[in-house]
């Protein structure tokens, strides 16, 4: 899963800390004028929109029933492997276990592992190994594999992920079914969660942006990430686009990106299912987040001339706008509670001085209430949207919501989101700053 | 699979509908605990208005011990449920969305006033020195910490001492010209400010020497 890539900027601290100071001010300025509520609302009302959009789209349309493939082509999976010797069996396991109707041959490329994965790889029988001296990363090591493959469509695995014997059958079915696919992604769940609280609140994330929001966007022709745990692309698409970008640290967004661009669509089929390992501490959530909304917002600005583009559809004029707006709505919520946290230490400062001058030890909570019933009662009503989307992204993956799924639902529902607007404003900052990307 | 085109005429309605609901459904709870608020207010105006009416009626049949005496059951009965209406009143100022509050403050304020008037015309009138009462000006729309602390103290004193009374009003509100009157009989220039037996304390007093200037053990 974790391979390499390292890109080296210069950082401009000085343009970051003035961006910071502004945006602080204007949320400030904003909150005093128009009220603490009024510029937490706004930005929820592009999630709201998005999420009812998709509502709409899941029930104005109906999934195509996936026809079994008369002639199934020849299937060459690649997964790139650096440094995973605990996960690339079993991954390698998964898909022998596949029921793939047709030619299936695996080709792994090694990255230049250093852990024994090189080692490993050489004793197991039926894969064809690729031994790369030198670290290049994912993008690299899969494009190697793609040279040598010989099926007419190349399915890319991550290490760290595991298909369904059924996936590899369903997802070329569906990538087959309009010749304009260039591509086609997969339901990618959570692997063990176990009782990790973390990985089970990502469990939840998963059904709902890889069950919901994948099955919802291909019903509006705009799935904008070939998902890294496991995408499959027709070969001869695959090779005339030029592969995976070797320089770009979300490879998997920036090749669907790539796809509309060359008009190719992306389809989709929830029955492919593909379990794959998720981070279970917050450090290592970040690190992967980081890379997720930085590179996001790199490709961004790489393709902003798709950015409310007609030629590009719903992708252009929808999808991506949206997708920014994320960023966006995340950095005016970081920036409002961070102005309500200096305010209240501010505040609280004051108000222990007055304590000291009164020779009083008095503790105030009456002030610490920012939220009246009439703002729960809205925000109730605007969340009412998005807990029909957990319902339904469960229903999609036929997985029930039991009782011991109350706290990491609760989480996901209520905090979760919090974090995620969090990162997505560090990353905002992090590409203000120009910082290294770093991938490891 | 091709995008059909009333999806997003669907969803932007289905958008505006909700958005309509939500607030909606907040401008339904919101106008309940005005109303509620509004209620209080008004029970406390009716509580007000019939012990001066019943206070003219003594002082028509020249009954000065029973208007005394319930002039002061009044005022013993008015004080809580002013200060339950003046909490909420305080509360909603920082949590509303909808509501404006200011219509329902001015009156507070205005009843509140006429509390204090009595009290001190009940004083004057059947000379009992046993209560005592408190002017409290704070702050209303800038950041005031010391007026909360001063606040928590003047109630720490209330219910420690049972003779004394505490009337608060904003000093930074335009809300009634009387308030401004008050300011500059009291010569009040800086929040909080409190005056006690007529003389103005324009820094934070402790809760010793509030007790002291009432004469509170």
């Amino acid at each position: 899963m974790f391979m390499s890539l390292n890109i080296k900027r210069e950082p401009r601290p000085f343009v970051t800390l003035l961006a910071f100071i502004l945006v602080f001010l204007v949320i400030a300025a904003s909150i005093q004028f128009f009220g603490y509520f009024w510029v937490m609302l706004i930005p929820n009302l592009f999630l709201v929109i998005l999420t009812i959009t998709l509502l709409v789209a899941y029930f104005d349309n109906k999934e195509e029933a996936i026809k079994p493939l008369e002639k199934a082509p020849a299937l060459s999976v690649i997964i790139p492997a650096y440094n995973v010797k605990d996960s690339v069996l079993g991954c390698i396991n998964a898909i022998k276990a596949s029921k793939y109707p047709g030619q299936m041959e695996i080709i792994v490329v090694d990255d230049g592992s250093t852990d024994g994965t090189r080692e490993l790889l050489k004793k197991i029988e039926g894969v064809h190994a690729l031994f790369k001296e030198k670290n290049a990363g994912k993008a690299a090591a899969i494009n190697s594999g793609a040279k040598i493959a010989k099926g007419d469509v190349i399915a890319c695995v991550d290490s760290d992920s595991y298909p369904v014997p059924e996936a590899f059958h369903y997802a070329v079915s569906a990538l087959l079914r309009d010749e304009r696919n260039g591509a086609a992604t997969c339901f990618i769940r959570v692997a063990n969660p176990g009782n990790n609280l973390l990985k089970r609140i990502q469990d939840i994330e998963y059904l709902t942006g890889f069950g919901f929001s994948q099955i919802t966007t291909k019903f509006i022709d705009a799935i904008f990430v070939a998902p890294g745990p496991m995408s499959i692309f027709r070969k001869k698409v695959f090779l005339e686009i030029g592969g995976f970008d070797e320089q770009n640290i979300t490879e998997d967004l920036e090749i669907a990106w790539r796809l509309k661009k060359y008009g190719y669509k992306i389809d989709y089929s929830p029955e492919a299912v593909v379990y794959t390992e998720v981070p279970g501490d917050l450090k290592t959530l970040y690190r992967q987040r980081m890379r997720w909304y930085r590179g996001k917002l790199f490709n961004i600005r790489k393709y902003s001339d798709m950015m409310f583009n007609k030629k590009y559809g719903v992708f252009g004029m929808f999808i991506l706008p949206f997708s920014f707006s994320a960023e966006l709505s995340g950095t005016v919520l970081s920036f409002s509670f961070l102005y309500l946290v200096t305010h209240q230490l501010i505040w609280t400062m004051q108000y222990l001085l007055s304590n000291l001058e009164l020779g009083a030890m008095l503790i105030d909570l009456k002030s610490m209430v920012v939220v009246g019933s009439s703002m729960l009662a809205v925000g109730f009503v605007l969340v009412l949207p998005w807990f029909l989307t957990v319902y339904l992204s469960h229903k999609i993956a036929n997985k029930k919501v039991g009782f011991h799924d109350l706290l990491a639902t609760t989480l996901f529902l209520m905090f979760y989101g919090s974090v995620i607007s969090f990162f997505y404003c560090i990353s905002l900052f992090k590409e203000i700053n120009r910082s290294d990307y770093r991938w490891k | 699979m091709e995008v059909k085109k009333g999806v997003f005429v669907k969803a932007a309605i289905a958008a505006i509908a909700v958005f309509a609901l939500a607030i909606l459904f907040g401008y339904y709870v919101e106008s309940n605990a005005y109303s509620y608020t509004e209620k209080k207010l008004v029970d406390l105006q009716e509580g007000m208005e019939s012990s001066m009416l019943f206070s003219l009626f003594v002082q028509t049949h020249n009954d000065s011990e029973s208007m005394c005496l319930v002039m002061k059951n009044q005022l013993d009965d008015s004080a809580q449920k002013t200060y339950d209406v003046y909490g909420a009143l305080e509360q909603s100022k920082s949590t509303s969305i909808f509501g404006n509050y200011d219509v329902l403050r001015k009156k507070y304020f205005l009843a509140n006033m006429r509390f204090y008037l009595m009290l001190k015309s009940y004083i004057l009138s059947c000379n009992d020195t046993s209560l005592t009462p408190i002017l409290f000006f704070y702050s209303t729309y800038n950041d005031c910490p010391s007026c909360v602390a001063q606040g928590q103290v003047l109630d720490e004193v209330r219910a420690e001492c049972k003779n004394v009374r505490v009337y608060a009003f904003p000093a930074d509100t335009e809300e009634l010209s009387l308030i401004k009157a008050f300011k500059a009989y009291y010569n009040i220039n800086s929040v909080p400010a409190l005056v006690i037996q007529d003389d103005t304390y324009s820094s934070l007093m402790s809760k010793d020497k509030i007790k002291a200037a009432v004469g509170c053990s």
